[in-house]
């Protein structure tokens, strides 16, 4: 009888942890997720250009691997952004960087791969928590 | 003397056509505070436009560019609340009712009060919200707080944890503006 007691106590305290550990799990970084689409810069501006509810279906909350050149880079309050160019001089693939070592050596002017989770269009395309790929 | 005249024709151009204001690095931020659950995200990538003769003020932000610190506070937020797959923008266009009263030529804080439409959730409904414009050695910048009511938004909470979630959530906005390059 005690014994079972134990176990349930056991588990119950398990089961809290566990769902107290679910309940408060960070964001987890995209840098060992696999990328569910590779694409140009160009490209993922040039379909959002052209309809944007189709290029939604397929890029939007997806984990991206985009390619380009850097046109800038911004840093706002630690807040580091890579905008990628594209052949629209309005439109830029705007990368939102997640602290890394990698996208500290970034500079305008190199060509990149970033990835990232795509949050859609405004008149660019912003992909968030991106990290850099070798 | 052809350099005055130079930088006067100058500053007349700026004076003429610098009306249009905008930004790609606003940020929107908001809190839901309940005994039990506080929500917090923030977003700094919502681009807007201010009109400063005309007033003429527009917002658009991503809903899946809000960035959380728990990985299932933003999925729920995403899934089950803002069904940002289906809605993913919200937007505000609208107008600053006093913009007249803003010198833009002086260093000031000024208030102001916005008017106007915020769509999110696939749903429309006026807003009026208080703000200030802050002018500060040429340089424009604007910020507001307002709350909204999540049913007014068609923004359901479920029974179970309805005593948990706030029914209003604070929104804060907050951007520096730059001179939008005319053509």
């Amino acid at each position: 009888m005690k014994k079972i007691l134990i176990t349930l106590i056991v588990l119950a305290v398990i089961g809290a942890s566990y769902g107290y550990y679910m309940y408060n799990k960070p964001v987890e970084s995209l840098e060992n997720k696999d990328a569910d689409v590779t694409i140009s810069a160009d490209q993922l501006i040039a379909d959002y250009e052209s309809d944007e509810k189709t290029a939604n279906e397929k890029y939007l909350g997806k984990v991206v691997v985009v390619s380009g050149k850097i046109a800038e880079i911004t840093n706002e309050e630690g807040k580091k952004k890579v905008n990628l160019e594209t052949s629209n001089p309005i439109s830029a693939v705007i990368c939102e960087m997640e602290e890394n070592k990698k996208t500290e050596k970034l500079k305008a002017g190199d060509m990149v791969k970033v990835k990232g989770m795509c949050s859609g269009y405004l008149s660019d395309v912003i992909l968030v928590q991106s990290v850099v790929v070798n | 003397m052809k350099n005055i005249f130079f930088i006067v024709m100058l500053l007349s151009t700026q004076l003429a056509f610098g009306q249009k204001y905008f930004s790609k690095t606003g940020k929107i931020s908001f809190k839901s505070d309940a005994s039990m659950e506080k929500i917090e995200a923030q977003n700094s990538s919502a681009s807007t436009a201010l009109d400063i003769n005309s007033g003429n003020l527009e917002w658009a932000v991503l809903i899946q560019g809000f960035k959380f610190d728990k990985a299932l506070m933003q999925e729920h937020f995403n899934e089950n609340y803002m069904e940002s797959g289906t809605y993913p923008k919200a937007k505000f266009k609208g107008k600053i009712d006093n913009i007249s009263t803003v010198n833009f030529l002086k260093d000031g804080v000024y208030n102001v009060t916005a008017t106007g439409q915020l769509e999110m959730h696939g749903i429309t409904k006026p807003v009026t919200t208080k703000g200030v414009i802050t002018v500060k050695g040429g340089a424009i910048s604007a910020k507001s707080n307002f709350s909204v009511l999540l049913a007014d938004y068609g923004i359901t909470i479920p029974k179970l944890v309805a005593d948990n979630i706030s029914k209003t959530v604070d929104i804060t906005v907050d951007v520096s503006y730059q001179l939008m390059p005319t053509e």
